[in-house]
């Protein structure tokens, strides 16, 4: 089929038309996203691939990177090793001072409290008669504070992975339950697990209230039951459909996994009767709400009336009849976890993540194992990661810059990205007593785009291929985004969100005759991407910067061009206007935050 | 600027790459066929979560009516009271909330295709295989490079060359339908739809730098690679929302798109499909995502009438208004003949309802069919029955007619593209169509 669709030439035409070559999934390297990429430094292709791209001045900065060691391959294991070591606090949540400070900003009000405060404030008196609604508070938060996190923080790759698990175990924040608890769903169950122990994780996922909720799991009775919850642990949590046998065939009729392979002797993979099996075996685990005799308290409850006790195989792992159903619960739940099926799920959408949407099979089948024998660790995410990360495959392995490229960001990583190279100051937030309406402006634009935190309604998680994000609603409604933020100002004063014109000449120079622009062109390309192609010439001479340079020299009649190397405001008489002026015919000052805007929404930009 | 209109100055303007008449998405590398004077299009709506379609299309009398009562104790639709099944014909109605399909249907507009889906080899209960399938149009494989949509574009003669806007994708992102296509607008909302969000110095109301953003990402995103393209896309939709006016629409008289209620982002993104269709921009398909099936608790009592107590029946309520309201958009426009619907989901789910007045996943499933061409009014394919013999393992309604000899049947007789082997690559159509669409085509001619 592939030959029969690709036959069509290599014009222009044909490669907008042509289906089989376009596909991301089979496009290697540079050439297949964009035709006119870099390849940058490799500092920053690992900074772009395990975080949101360069922070200039912390420790997920180029110069940082630089810092560690001799060779590429010596920086690479050592920045690794310190991104997948964050600073903890005593009670096990990461440190980071700068995000720390923002985030005691006093519009944040739920992320110190304990699970049982959030419940009781937000779930039992969130929608109190005559009193505020403040119900979805923590979810309104989150979906907030991800922004701040990404923009500021310096463990990069401890966001990134935030991020991978609340897509993997995928809840609606503003579900009836993930609304008043997220705080406690984004801090104890995935950031706490997020490079410890799957099982661990598996666990905590099982004893929330908003994913019983979520997944119909508070309601599984006997003697029917609803299989919900247990398909998407199946499916989505553990083994994945990658270990799917289909509808047609019966446990007795899998094969099993021969001696000597991980997990010898257990079923290759799983069919629709253990997805009925383990629902049985999840009936009456729901949680504390108050009803059917349970205490409205949002803990694990076990409604002993609604369980199924009859006997039970899942995976090949028996439980007999009468089973204590802790134990039998557990028992099933340790075979999926440790199952080399879920190894090799995780370790492929690992890879898929960091690496490119078809990853070389010998990185998954290593990172696999190494999740198969450490399910007992602590940090088995952690050394699974490192794996993924580390382990040397020749071409195509992480460590290899030729995957740049292949890669293109999402709105998320788009905007993140962009307002982090430009120095934003901007504490997203909830908008408490009308003090940061730009954070509500800020939210509205970006949910067009399609990525609003934690909105995606199905439990499968946002898609993670870039094919499905290079549609122009995503591109557009992520650059309008970005727009915005570099015009918004904030206060009273209305102090720019984005220091444009500060940086430019606190950093670059405040020079007039510095201002041509040629070099405020090249300053800007260097600035937003931490890096420039040439040590003398710096940007200057590239496609990239020519056409950057453009839009800062076109006048706004789209006819005529300001000279390039002319200084803006450096006269004679009617040039006298500089770059902070914004008044006709020029609007310098708005022209060059369009022209950030341009280095920013470059293809160049838009590739991890 | 002075007093140069935006328009005159696009048209002046010697950095602008595409002349206004010239901004167009689609290029095609294959001539139109000879006879084709049609301009029809098809519009793909995705059901996904699961639609629940015994609860759509469900037996009102016969033999199936009282395993179909006994089955669904709580959410079957009953045959009297408020929530009174819609008749269509023979045994079958029609779910009570949709009146607008059911008028749809009786003035022989609609045709419901029962018991679609994959051969038994390929059916899979989860949504996002499952899903798959149907949108690459290729059951038990998922890693088709391409969408069955991408391949009838690819495949079909019948594009104009000059197509400005051969797919649309209405939403925030394009279906794996339309995988590989790279000449897809993928587009939620007319409104705002550029990158220039906060300017506030305006020309000819726009943002000042709006048309310089273009010229430069036009430059920039002159390569040739994917992510190159894409980006070339995403200025041009700008370009041609903007040039077009494309926010400025006016539905038909009787056109009635829901403003509130769950189905309001559908009703948008029908309402911008049929205001592209009407401009004669060559669009050839559109996709829409409607989601919020998967009804695996508190679906609905069949005899709870509020549709804002029974999640289910508001569900149906607002696809049967969007639809009937897109139906009498081009009706009115006299274009309902170019245009089909076809309506279908991953799967149906299973017939027994479970302890928490849901349904859980299921297979086969009704397709419907809707436009002005369509042999409607009438059932096609066959109805598997209810009774426990009858039941896909003893729990679905069984599959009966393969979803792609449908969609086969709307590709050749209303698309004119016969190259079925390319858009459902390894299915043999030669079974042939079950007669949903008329077999000699009728061409609109005239009618622009």
């Amino acid at each position: 089929m592939a030959a029969q669709l690709h036959g069509v030439g290599v014009s222009r035409r044909a490669l907008l038309t042509g289906t089989a070559t376009a596909r991301a999934k089979s496009a290697p390297g540079l050439a297949g996203l964009s035709s006119s990429a870099i390849t940058p430094p490799y500092a920053a292709y690992v900074l772009g691939r395990l975080g949101f791209g360069p922070l200039q001045g912390s420790q997920f900065s180029i110069e940082h990177f630089q810092s560690l060691g001799a060779s590429d391959d010596a920086r690479l294991t050592a920045f690794v090793d310190e991104q997948l070591n964050p600073t903890l606090d005593g009670s096990g949540n990461v440190v980071d001072t700068v995000v720390d400070t923002r985030l005691a900003d006093p519009a944040y009000v739920t992320l110190g409290k304990s699970f049982d405060q959030l419940w009781n404030d937000y779930e039992v008196n969130g929608n109190p008669s005559g009193g505020p609604y403040v119900r979805d508070y923590p979810a309104r938060e989150g979906e907030r504070l991800v922004f701040v996190r990404a923009f500021y923080s310096r463990w990069g790759l401890v966001e990134q992975m935030a991020d991978f698990w609340h897509n993997h175990f995928n809840i609606y924040g503003y579900d009836r339950y993930a609304a008043p608890t997220w705080s406690s769903w984004d801090r104890d169950v995935i950031r706490k697990n997020a490079l410890g122990n799957f099982r661990a994780m598996l666990q905590a996922t099982f004893e929330s209230p908003a994913m019983l909720y979520y997944l119909d799991n508070y309601i599984n009775r006997a003697p029917s039951f609803n299989e919900n919850y247990a398909r998407e642990i199946m499916e989505l949590h553990t083994l994945g459909a990658i270990n799917y046998l289909g509808p047609e065939l019966q446990q007795s009729e899998v094969p099993l996994i021969p001696a000597g392979e991980d997990g010898a002797g257990w079923p290759v993979g799983y069919v629709d009767a253990d997805v009925y099996e383990l629902a049985r075996a999840l009936t009456g685990w729901s949680f504390g709400n108050g009803s059917n005799g349970t205490t409205n308290d949002g803990h694990p409850a076990f409604i002993t009336s609604w369980h199924d006790i009859g006997q039970k195989t899942v995976l090949g792992a028996f439980q007999p009849a009468n089973t204590p159903p802790t134990n039998e619960i557990s028992a099933f739940l340790d075979r999926i976890a440790k199952h080399p099926g879920t190894g090799r799920h995780i370790a492929l959408k690992l890879a898929q993540r960091f690496i490119g949407d078809d990853p070389p099979q010998e990185i998954v089948d290593n990172a696999a194992h190494v999740f198969f024998q450490n399910t007992e660790a602590p940090d088995q995410l952690k050394q699974t990661l490192r794996a993924v990360l580390l382990y040397d495959a020749g071409p195509g392995s992480f460590r290899d810059i030729s995957n740049f490229g292949n890669k293109v960001k999402k709105p998320f990583e788009a905007v993140v990205s962009a307002l982090r190279s430009v120095s934003i100051d901007f504490t997203v937030r909830r908008n408490v007593d009308s003090g940061s309406p730009e954070s509500d402006s800020f939210m509205d634009r970006f949910r067009r785009s399609g990525h609003r935190p934690f909105d995606w309604r199905p439990p499968n998680g946002y898609p993670d291929v870039s094919d499905y994000w290079m549609g122009s609603t995503a591109f557009v409604h992520a650059w309008r985004t970005i727009d915005w933020a570099l015009d918004q100002g904030t206060g009273t004063d209305q102090t720019p969100l984005a220091p444009l014109l500060d940086v430019t000449l606190n950093e670059f120079s405040s020079n007039v005759n510095d201002h041509t622009p040629n070099k405020l062109a090249d300053f800007w390309l260097t600035r937003c991407f931490g890096w420039s192609p040439d040590p003398v010439n710096g940007w200057l001479g590239t496609d990239l910067h020519t056409k950057v340079r453009d839009f800062m020299a076109r006048n706004t009649d789209t006819l005529t061009m300001f000279p390039p190397d002319t200084g803006i405001g450096a006269g004679p008489a009617g040039n006298t206007l500089g770059i902070e002026t914004n008044q006709s015919p020029n609007y310098w000052y708005s022209r060059l935050r369009g022209m950030v805007d341009c280095v920013v929404f470059s293809p160049q930009f838009m590739l991890r | 600027m002075g007093n140069l209109t935006r328009r005159a100055f696009l048209r002046n303007s010697t950095l602008c790459l595409t002349a206004l008449g010239g901004l167009q998405l689609g290029f095609n590398t294959r001539l139109a066929r000879a006879d084709w004077q049609g301009n029809r299009f098809l519009v793909f709506v995705f059901l996904r979560g699961g639609m629940d379609g015994l609860n759509l299309v469900m037996p009102i009398s016969g033999p199936d009516r009282e395993p179909y009562e006994i089955k669904r104790p709580t959410i079957n639709i009953p045959t009297t009271g408020d929530t009174a099944a819609l008749p269509l014909s023979g045994d079958f109605g029609l779910h009570f909330a949709a009146t607008g399909l059911h008028d749809l249907y009786l003035q022989q507009k609609l045709a419901v295709v029962h018991g679609i889906g994959f051969p038994l080899a390929q059916i899979s209960r989860s949504h996002f295989d499952a899903q798959d399938y149907v949108d690459l149009g290729t059951p038990g494989e998922l890693h088709t490079a391409s969408g069955w949509l991408a391949r009838h574009l690819e495949s079909t003669g019948q594009v104009p060359d000059g197509a400005q806007i051969p797919a649309l994708a209405a939403g925030s992102a394009p279906p794996d339908s339309l995988l590989g296509r790279r000449d897809t607008m993928t587009l939620d909302d007319p409104s705002s739809f550029h990158p220039n969000a906060n300017n506030s110095i305006r020309v000819d109301n726009q943002p000042i730098y709006k048309l310089s953003t273009m010229v430069t990402l036009n430059q920039m995103y002159a390569g040739s690679g994917a992510l190159d393209l894409a980006g070339t896309g995403a200025a041009t939709t700008v370009e041609l929302v903007d040039s077009l006016d494309v926010a400025d629409y006016t539905p038909s008289p009787g056109a009635n798109y829901p403003t509130s209620g769950v189905a309001s982002s559908l009703a948008s993104q029908a309402r911008l499909i049929a205001n592209i269709a009407k401009r004669g921009l060559g669009l050839q398909v559109a996709t829409l995502d409607y989601g919020g099936w998967d009804t695996h608790e508190n679906q609905g009592a069949g005899t709870q009438p509020n549709i804002n107590a029974n999640q289910y029946a508001a569900r149906v309520d607002g696809l049967s208004q969007v639809l009937t309201a897109l139906y009498n958009d081009l009706a009115g426009s006299g274009m309902a003949d170019r245009m089909v619907v076809a309506v279908q989901s991953e799967f149906g789910r299973r017939v027994r309802e479970n302890d928490n007045r849901g349904t859980d996943h299921g297979s086969g499933n009704p397709m419907l069919v809707l436009g002005g061409r369509v042999q409607g009014g009438r059932l096609f394919g066959t109805f598997g029955g209810l009774q426990d013999g009858d039941l896909f393992q003893n729990e679905d309604v069984a599959t009966t007619t393969d979803t792609r000899r449908v969609l086969s049947e709307i590709v050749q007789r209303h698309l004119g593209n016969d190259d079925i082997a390319t858009v459902f690559p390894g299915y043999d159509y030669s079974v042939g169509p079950l007669g949903v669409m008329p077999g000699d085509p009728i061409f609109a001619n005239g009618f622009d």
